[in-house]
């Protein structure tokens, strides 16, 4: 009886409570583009705070009416701080409150693609992609949206150290290694939906290399149900995009599909003659069969074509008061005509399994196929005079008087054919001058061809690819202990294609396929001066493939295994992997200077590899988090780096032998609702590297291939990214990344000519203690960012940038006559700004964004550059390092209309 | 179904404006020029331009230039594609007057036996060693002496290849030959090396840390009369012995100062064979 009434009374009081005179807000909290209901928004006033529920509802009581500021914070969402007024009894509705997606709303700045690389030297191009901008690391979101025109490299590291998977495929180059962005340019709408790190943090998806792995999911049913479209303008690398998304979301049958197609246009880019054309396009479909097996299919690729712009010497620039001059591009017929053009179709298609056979399982394959064609044209010639504008023979530098310098400097200020190509000068010469006989044409006893021999042609040098790849990875929770289980195969069976193809006769009728720099040194020798013994004599013509035609194969199989143990207050690793790797050069021509080792398959080279890596996270509080890794590994080496001259035969570098590397980095993660903070450190080397470099050596009149191994680099340094909400709507953010990155050793370096045997040179190249190129290793921005709660932002980073290196010539190194440092760039500034306002209109969700980048049109800044490898040690400035600027004021402006 | 043709219509609109926009490379042939001559002039008429010069001292002379809207019309007796490697970034043109020597800014591209046509005006005339040559714009070398820059051949110059086409030989003895020779294709009979020469090579290749140099050899008729026979060091010949006989000598009649010269334009066209004088 007693139980019962207290149980009354207790209800009785609850009641009372209940209806006493207590103030609250409540509200449905959605997303501002897609109008979905949010679950797990913080909704905090004066010191209370709750969530909302998984309808997107949330109520929190307060002690009196009034007015309050309410907050609302989503990890992935702006926050946002409105004024409310709330009663001084019930419940007051202040809803809906939109909040805004950030990853629907990044900056979307595809980083300005550096592509600029000369056939004589590898400086390659290596920019920090635009998605690692939606990271949610502070650090690395600012390196790459601030810091990537700069050329900043994450922890120094060249990019074979990151890897990049869209839909469980790995996309990274196999021959180099390296993840090239432009093989997916435009498709950011729907790779948004990406898991990044940028160090040894295991993400379980495959064994990553150091520099960590973007891995970008396609699974169709994730992407936001509509339409999304887009339109941007820009004067970076081109001046119009228009994107278009459509996705279902998953429907009642189970099935969702997405599709998106891209255009990137522009007549113009910042350089001249640096016109952009390209088409990409996705579509992913999934079928989920039932909490066990879903299936997800993504195809996609991105068509592009776009004019090139080049890097030249100072005093190239200085002349025509330009330091973005392109010494790429002519008139012809009164029109810009680039002579290097960028191209390529590499469509991807994939498809992936997700199996969860219990809860604490699950397994995804991935089973796909990469193929298509890339590469870039260039000038070639015979028998004619260089027709590049900077040849330095057509530099004032190139003549000793200072009158001779005047008239040279005053022919470049007036004449456009002095100054860029003379294309109508190309085809004059082939049309009027290019009449030719080949005797025993095609190798044919007797038969005489008659026609104009072009002396100029555009050639396309092409590296075209054909991969099949098989991707597995499981992980299994141990639920009744803490050890969970994580491991995988990847294999993968790449076959490239490497040739030429004459793209352009200029107004001839054919090109002879020989070594013109074989046939002068060998006049009379028929067999060694042709390119294939088993075509002699060839008569090429548009569209035909010449000069060198050699197919790379390159299998690897890696497995991987890593065993975790998660407790309350940390959680451990560790694992290893074992990997195969054969590779081997399949020659489809008889070079005749190499008659025994250019055609057919090589031998096989093999290696075995394994890597161990562990680490672990400890949490002192919720706020306080260290983490630390450790990695030691070997590596085989790179397909590109273990061949001389694999254009014309076989050999190998001497030393070919894997790499090894240790690395070790930790970090301290701070986190309360007003700082965001981490400071990381970092330790790397890297021992037995190879690089190769091929170029045309004026003195030897051949092309020279400098062959280094037992190349050792050390990066170390230290990163820090904080930000600091100073009021509701007004943030700072700090970011400092100081690193030293050297060379630690003294390589050894084997010079070769590929126009006879010879062995010309061994050394060693003294380049110990060198710093390495490329990026700064020292850079610091500082930033402050407003949000308003009427849907408007914008923002302002300085950034500081020092301690850049010039990418250096071996040669001069390897003895004491010649030994320079390589050359230090001037450290340097640069402002940007970004401003962005968003609508809802019924329906339609609209959100206009701008990025301003360098305001103060700095256009002093060098980000880097390379010196020639030709050198004439009485004259250096003949052979001057070439540069590269940092863009002056650029802009990228966004249009977007989701509904 | 509104809102889902709203979605593929605005997909088709928006992406057929935007795929309609088009980008070029200009890759279009221009439309053809061909090549106009000027009015023919002889060779002998050109090099007259240059006489005043020759009358001065050599270290006051000057190079002329050529002002006329004149060309010279002519047959290439050597070139520096097949020659052996015996000539370098230059040619010999011959007419029915006599013979030049033409500098350019790049090898090959001119065969033996091809017609051209060289437009003069903005052309320049120079010596060396008193033997008149025809190139581009002067320019001051190292030691601050005048030399003129080769011709951009394909801006002056327009080759024809006419079949069956063969400039001979003009037949001449060593004390028949005088400044009307200079330049042209000449054929000596009955000569042969020096006795002082024998064992020797044409001329110095580079071998090792030995650079490659020209040499200058006496060939000798058997009346006493002797003439130059200069070859270039980077030929393929340079490390030939000279042969010993007595024969036939084809070449391009050059000089150095007083010194005639003939230079070889094909290594067959030397035949040595015979027993020597006396």
């Amino acid at each position: 009886m007693l139980a019962k009434f207290s149980w009354l009374l207790g209800l009785l009081l609850l009641v009372v409570t209940a209806s006493a005179q207590e103030a609250a807000i409540s509200g449905l909290i959605k997303d501002a583009e897609s109008n979905q209901l949010i679950e797990g928004v913080k909704v905090e006033a004066s010191d209370k705070s709750s969530l909302s529920d998984s309808k997107g509802y949330f109520i929190l009581k307060l002690d009196k009416g009034g007015n309050y500021e309410v907050t609302f914070s989503r990890e992935g969402y702006r926050s946002l701080t409105m004024q409310a007024k709330v009663g001084a009894e019930g419940t007051t509705d202040i809803g809906p409150i939109f909040l805004v997606n950030l990853t629907t709303d990044i900056q979307d700045v595809p980083t300005i693609t550096i592509s600029d690389s000369d056939s004589e030297n590898t400086l390659e191009s290596q920019t920090i992609p635009g998605l690692l901008s939606s990271s949610r690391d502070v650090f690395v979101s600012a390196a790459a949206y601030t810091f990537g025109p700069a050329r900043y490299r994450i922890r120094g590291y060249d990019s074979e150290l990151q890897s990049v998977m869209i839909n469980g495929f790995i996309m990274n180059e196999v021959e180099s290694g390296r993840p090239y962005w432009s093989n997916w340019g435009g498709l950011n709408d729907v790779m948004r939906n990406t898991v990044i790190t940028t160090d040894a943090d295991p993400t379980g998806a495959m064994y990553e290399p150091l520099g960590g792995l973007t891995n970008v999911l396609t699974t169709a049913s994730e992407y936001r149900p509509g339409v999304k479209l887009v339109y941007s303008n820009s004067n970076r690398s081109y001046r119009n995009r228009a994107m278009a998304t459509y996705s279902t979301g998953l429907m009642d049958n189970n099935w969702a599909f997405t599709v998106s197609g891209s255009r990137r246009w522009s007549q113009e880019g910042y350089k001249e003659a640096t016109f952009y054309d390209s088409n990409s396009f996705f579509v992913a479909a999934e079928k989920v069969f039932n909490e066990k097996h879903r299936l997800n299919f993504t195809a996609l690729t991105s068509m592009y074509s776009r004019g090139v712009g080049g890097g030249a010497m100072q005093e190239v620039y200085d002349l025509v008061d330009d330091n973005y001059y392109n010494p790429y591009w002519g008139y012809q017929n009164g029109n810009k005509r680039n002579a290097r053009v960028r191209s390529g179709n590499k469509p991807m298609f994939s498809l992936q399994h997700i199996w969860t056979p219990t809860p604490s399982t699950k397994v995804r394959s991935t089973v796909g196929y990469w193929f298509g064609k890339g590469g870039y044209t260039s000038l070639n010639w015979n028998n004619a005079k260089d027709p590049r504008p900077d040849y330095y023979r057509y530099l004032p530098s190139y003549y000793t008087n200072s009158e001779d310098q005047e008239r040279i400097a005053e022919m470049w200020r007036t004449d456009p054919t002095v100054r860029q190509i003379d294309w109508d000068g190309l085809y004059r010469a082939n049309r009027n001058n290019g009449y030719f006989e080949v005797p025993n044409a095609n190798g044919v006893e007797g038969n005489t061809y008659k026609g104009i021999r072009s002396f100029y042609i555009v050639e396309d040098r092409r590296n075209d690819i054909s991969q099949f790849q098989f991707n597995s990875n499981f992980e299994h929770d141990f639920n009744e202990s803490n050890w969970g289980l994580n491991g995988g195969l990847n294999v993968d069976i790449y076959t490239g294609d490497v040739f030429n193809v004459v793209d352009d006769l200029l107004g001839g009728e054919y090109w002879l396929d020989i070594d013109q720099f074989a046939e002068r040194d060998f006049p009379d020798n028929v067999d060694i001066i042709q390119n294939d013994l088993n075509n002699p004599n060839r008569i090429v013509k548009e569209g035909d493939i010449y000069s060198h035609h050699y197919k790379s194969h390159v299998n690897t199989y890696n497995l991987w295994m890593m065993a975790n143990y998660n407790a309350d207050k940390y959680k451990v690793y560790f694992g290893g992997n074992y990997k195969y790797n054969e590779f081997w050069r399949e020659g489809l021509m008889r070079k005749g200077l190499f008659p025994d080792n250019s055609f057919g398959n090589s031998e096989k080279q093999q290696f075995n590899t394994f890597g161990l890596r562990a680490g672990g996270e400890y949490r002192i509080t919720g706020r306080h988090i260290l983490k630390a890794n450790a990695s030691y590994g070997k590596q085989p080496p790179l397909f590109r780096n273990a061949y001389v001259s694999p254009r014309t035969r076989d050999n190998l570098i001497p030393n070919l032998k894997e790499e090894t590397h240790i690395s070790i980095d930790g970090g301290y993660y701070f986190n309360s609702p007003t700082l965001t903070m981490r400071v990381s450190g970092y330790y790397t080397r890297l021992n037995d590297q190879l690089k190769n470099m091929n170029f045309y050596h004026e003195e030897l009149r051949s092309f020279v291939n400098y062959s280094q191994s037992n190349i050792d680099k050390q990066y170390m340094g230290l990163e820090f990214g904080a930000e600091y909400k100073i009021t509701s709507t007004l943030s700072a953010n700090l970011v400092a990344s100081v690193g030293e990155y050297t060379y630690q050793s003294n390589p050894d370096v084997t010079v070769t000519q590929d126009n006879n045997r010879e062995l010309l040179e061994t050394g060693k190249v003294y380049s110990q203690g060198f710093k390495i190129s490329g990026t700064p290793q020292q850079a610091f921005a500082i930033g402050l960012k407003y949000n308003s709660p009427k849907y408007w932002w914008a923002g302002v980073t300085a950034s500081y940038f020092d301690q850049i290196f010039m990418d250096f010539n071996p040669i001069p190194r390897t003895s004491d006559q010649y030994w320079t440092l390589p050359e230090q760039l001037d450290a340097a500034y640069t402002i940007d700004a970004f401003a962005g306002k968003s609508w809802r209109l019924d329906d339609f969700f609209i959100s206009l964004s701008a990025n301003l980048s360098n305001v103060t049109n700095n256009q002093s800044f060098i980000t880097g550059g390379y010196e020639q490898l030709r050198f004439n040690s009485e004259r250096p400035e003949l052979f001057d390092s070439k540069y590269y600027y940092y863009y002056g004021f650029n802009y990228f402006i966004n249009l977007s209309v989701s509904f | 179904m509104k809102r889902t043709k709203l979605n593929i219509l605005s997909l088709i609109l928006f992406l057929t404006i935007a795929f309609s926009s088009c980008v070029t490379n200009n890759e279009d042939a221009p439309p053809l020029e061909p090549f106009v001559a000027f009015e023919k002039a002889s060779i002998t008429d050109v090099k007259e331009l240059y006489a005043d010069q020759l009358n001065e001292h050599w270290t006051n002379r000057e190079p002329v230039e050529i002002r006329y809207e004149w060309s010279i019309k002519g047959i290439i007796i050597a070139d520096d594609k097949t020659s052996n490697g015996n000539f370098y970034k230059e040619a010999y043109v011959q007419d029915e007057s006599g013979g030049i020597r033409v500098t350019f800014l790049s090898t090959g591209g001119l065969y033996v036996n091809d017609s051209v046509i060289i437009n003069l005006q903005g052309l320049y005339l120079s010596d060396y060693g008193d033997f008149i040559q025809l190139g581009g714009d002067p320019y001051f070398d190292d030691s601050n002496n005048y030399r003129l820059t080769g011709i951009d051949k394909h801006k002056y110059l327009k080759r024809t290849v006419i079949e069956g086409q063969k400039q001979l030989p003009t037949e001449l003895t060593i004390d028949e030959l005088s400044e009307e020779h200079m330049g042209t294709l000449i054929k000596l009979k009955d000569v042969q090396f020096a006795n002082f020469e024998l064992g020797k090579t044409f001329a110095t290749p580079e071998e090792g840390d030995t650079e490659a140099r020209s040499e200058n050899r006496e060939l000798e008729d058997c009346n006493g009369n002797d003439i130059i026979v200069r070859s270039s060091g980077y030929s393929t010949f340079a490390g030939t012995i000279l042969p010993e006989g007595k024969g036939s000598f084809v070449g391009v009649l050059t000089k150095f100062n007083s010194d005639y010269q003939i230079q070889i334009r094909h290594f067959d066209e030397v035949n040595l064979e015979g027993p020597r004088c006396n």
